[in-house]
């Protein structure tokens, strides 16, 4: 036995030990924490991040889930047991049913666990939530209490303060999300190492599949459809974890989908044809959503297929660490990212960053029309005044204003691929060192903060950085390019589907029941040397 | 079809649009596994409603949306789900909750040595079978406990059914009062009474006894006894029948709903 192993027995965890280094970049390292995670709405995709949680592939997160009215000790042993894995008759049958926790924290070193989550923690009772701090201090994890009540449960507090005296910490879904991700679907990468995709048909989602058949051969086909059923899969395990699709949520939705699609489906692809393969995939299975996801590719130029790609590569986040202002840097690497301009960025707090830089927490709707931007009225006196002053400054263009903050609202997170991270999180350090609180603005006018929008000083920092970069995106121009195909009587759409493309219409909420499901196979059981982690591109 | 109230014969029912949408909310239900509710007064409708449509999953020959009526025709079957549904009595125990829906789902009662571990083990792997159809009936009586225990089976990454709660009075205040609950519901029909104006149509579409009836009679009927519930209408239906079976006439006039007011107190509801 090492002795690594035998210090992690023994419970001396140290950096090198197995609640650090999880090879997980957007990871935050959390060993030993205790955490109490408010979830008082009891919301929805909460349950469904913690099915995600459940399944890591990596193994090292549990999630227990108490039984409900069971206050006693055994019986979360057992629940604890389940969350690692075992039958819940096991312990019965082989006749362990008292050395369940012992049983648990065995099981639990030996995988490395990093996290233990306990959903429903209020309905513990004082000497369940300190069974579970020694037991998670024991394992040498991290301890997730996600409490749902309406009331701060007082005596998890009580029984946490008495287990090891280990600091608790508090945060909110967000938070939770940020520090504990769930995994990004697997999708398949293609051929890898070098080898090109072969030709694929240029015809559309409907046959797409079927003229693969047609066309390739008996391998090439089976490169084709590992991606495609993978990606299909992931569309449907998506959009189930979604308020369905309707006409009253359709711009909530198009939201939601737009960020999907640009951070975890087909953006973060790794070239040309497989994001073919992943789009065609994505068309066909929200098409079985009565969601039609359509795809223009004339109007995108040569080689269409490659303008589905993000626009935030590896190559262009080196080139934007080379910059010095961090916030020219950010806005840039942000607008690329969203094929946005800078026009909303001003809404984003510090607190909406995530300190690594993984995730941004897009502004609430609500927060355009109102001056105070105060999402669940926590924003300071001073930054209403600031916003106020802001609204009433800065004339924005009509069409960043009716048309890009669509996309820029979404509820769910940004993402941002990992080569990205560090530019974001230099700007939020920078921000920070300048004694900015978390309720201050992400992005502030260099020389009259607090009184003048950003948002014309951040364009032109973006063309700047952008033309040193070699880039002239449209939606940064200043108005609508007087020749070329911006000219009509509308002001030309901006946005992250715009630039590909890609439009989306919902059908009748009905029409899934009318039309046949397409039978698909069952995912298979392996490791793939190509997975794609969603945003770590 | 279902039973009607009081097994009224030669009665049809009423393609209202509160069934009509009972049947679409249902199959909403069982395509995403979600829950839902529906709720409204007694004698509104609900529970036949809801067991037309559970009629209609079952049957592998039906139609999918508001079916139930077999006059509706489509392309293809309804969504084929297993459909449980259980009631309890007032304030019940989470105990009481797990035994009843194993009874439900297996057919027989859980051993009373079974621990609550052990029991809702079993209902977590007895849900993880085929999509399943879970209607909880009278769900005004559930207590908090009651809905934590449905949430977490419902919840649980393994199982696989939609839930339906569906009750009377009170039954979305108590429901609502959960936000374990109120967070969940995909689909929430509230039931509501007749509307007065179109009782006189509906009654002559519900039984052949009020056919070229004046709206006049048809209002005062509604107006006495009625009160926009179908169950006071099915028992003033069935009493009617008899009346005018035993006076020999085919519909009802001033003469029978008197007969009929006498036969249920006077007219005093």
């Amino acid at each position: 036995m090492s002795a690594a192993t035998d210090a992690a027995i023994e419970g001396d965890f140290t950096a090198a030990g197995p609640a650090a280094g999880r090879g997980d970049p957007g990871r935050v390292a959390s060993g030993g924490r205790i955490v109490l995670v408010a979830n008082v709405g009891d919301d929805v995709g909460a349950a469904a991040h913690l099915a995600a949680l459940g399944g890591r592939a990596d193994g090292r997160v549990v999630v227990v889930r108490p039984t409900p009215g069971a206050g006693d000790l055994g019986t979360l042993g057992l629940d604890v047991l389940v969350a690692a894995g075992k039958r819940p008759g096991a312990a019965k049958a082989e006749r362990v049913t008292a050395m369940s926790w012992e049983i648990a924290r065995a099981w639990m070193r030996a995988g490395q666990i990093s996290d233990v989550v306990v959903d429903r923690a209020h309905r513990l009772t004082e000497p369940q939530a300190a069974a579970l701090a020694g037991f998670a201090a024991g394992v040498g994890a991290s301890l997730w209490l996600v409490w749902g009540g309406r009331e701060n449960p007082a005596h998890l507090h009580t029984a946490l303060a008495g287990a090891g005296g280990r600091a608790v910490d508090q945060v909110g879904l967000w938070e939770f999300r940020t520090q504990l991700p769930a995994p990004a679907p697997l999708i398949a990468d293609g051929p890898g190492d070098g080898r090109a995709w072969p030709a694929l048909p240029a015809a559309e989602f409907t046959t797409f599949l079927a003229g693969c058949r047609r066309h390739l051969t008996h391998a090439e086909f089976g490169l084709v459809a590992e991606v495609y059923y993978d990606t299909a899969a992931a569309t449907d395990a998506w959009i189930a974890a979604r308020d369905r699709p309707g006409v009253d949520n359709q711009a909530r939705f198009a939201a939601t989908l737009t960020g999907w699609l640009r951070d975890v489906a087909v953006g973060p692809a790794p070239d040309p044809g497989a994001v073919l393969v992943r789009l065609r995939a994505v068309q066909a299975a929200l098409f079985t959503h009565a969601v039609v996801l359509g795809w223009e590719p004339a109007a995108l130029g040569p080689e269409p297929a490659g303008r589905l790609l993000g626009d935030l590569t590896a190559t262009r986040s080196a080139a934007l660490q080379a910059v010095c202002r961090t916030d020219a840097a950010a806005a840039t690497a942000l607008s690329l990212h969203l094929n946005l301009g800078p026009t909303h960025f001003e809404l984003l707090r510090i607190a909406d960053v995530a300190p690594d830089g993984s995730a941004i927490r897009p502004p609430t709707s609500t927060a355009l029309h109102r001056p105070g931007y105060g999402r669940g009225g926590n924003a300071t006196p001073q930054h209403a005044r600031w916003m106020l002053t802001a609204a009433l400054n800065a004339p924005r263009p009509a069409s960043e204003d009716v048309l890009g903050w669509g996309e820029f609202c979404s509820r769910e997170p940004i993402l941002i691929p990992t080569h990205a991270r560090p530019i974001f999180a230099a700007h939020r350090a920078y921000r920070a060192g300048h004694g900015a609180t978390d309720e201050e603005p992400f992005f502030v006018h260099p020389h009259e903060p607090g009184r003048r929008s950003p948002a014309p000083v951040l364009r032109e920092a973006i063309r700047r950085t952008c033309r040193q970069l070699r880039l002239d995106p449209p939606w940064v121009h200043g108005d609508n390019c007087r020749y070329g195909a911006d000219v009509g009587l509308v002001h030309r759409r901006h946005g992250w589907m715009t630039e590909r493309g890609l439009t989306m219409l919902m059908l009748d909420p009905q029409y899934p029941a009318h039309i046949p499901q397409p039978p698909r196979p069952d995912p298979p059981a392996r490791v793939r040397p190509h997975e794609v982690r969603g945003p770590d591109r | 079809m279902p039973r009607q109230f009081v097994d009224l014969p030669g009665a049809a029912t009423l393609a209202t649009r509160q069934f009509q949408l009972t049947g679409q909310i249902i199959d909403d239900l069982v395509a995403a596994g979600a829950t839902g509710v529906v709720h409204g007064p007694a004698g509104t409708g609900k529970t036949y409603a809801v067991e037309a449509a559970l009629e209609r999953l079952r049957d592998p020959t039906a139609v999918p949306g508001s079916a139930g009526d077999p006059g509706v025709a489509g392309p293809r079957r309804a969504p084929q789900v297993v459909t449980c549904t259980v009631a309890f009595p007032s304030r019940p125990t989470m105990r009481l909750v797990a035994d009843e829906l194993v009874r439900a789902l297996t057919g027989s009662t859980a051993a009373r040595s079974r621990n609550r571990f052990y029991l809702t083990a079993a209902l977590v792997e007895l849900l993880s079978g085929p999509p399943r159809l879970v209607v909880i009936d009278e769900a005004q009586r559930l207590t908090g406990d009651c809905i934590e225990l449905l949430r977490h089976l419902h919840d649980h990454p393994e199982t696989r059914f939609a839930l339906l709660y569906v009750g009377g009075d009170g039954c979305w205040e108590v429901l609502s009062r959960e936000p374990m609950l109120a967070s969940r519901v995909f689909r929430r029909l509230p039931f509501k009474k007749l509307d007065r104006p179109a009782i006189p149509a509906l009654m002559r579409s519900y039984h052949r006894i009020y056919a070229e009836v004046d709206d006049a009679l048809l209002w005062e009927v509604e107006d006495a006894y009625g009160k926009g519930t179908l169950r006071n209408w099915a028992v003033f239906t069935q009493t009617a029948l008899s009346v005018c079976e035993s006076s020999g006439r085919d519909r009802i006039d001033a003469e029978v709903i008197d007969n009929v007011y006498a036969k249920l107190g006077g007219g005093v509801t």
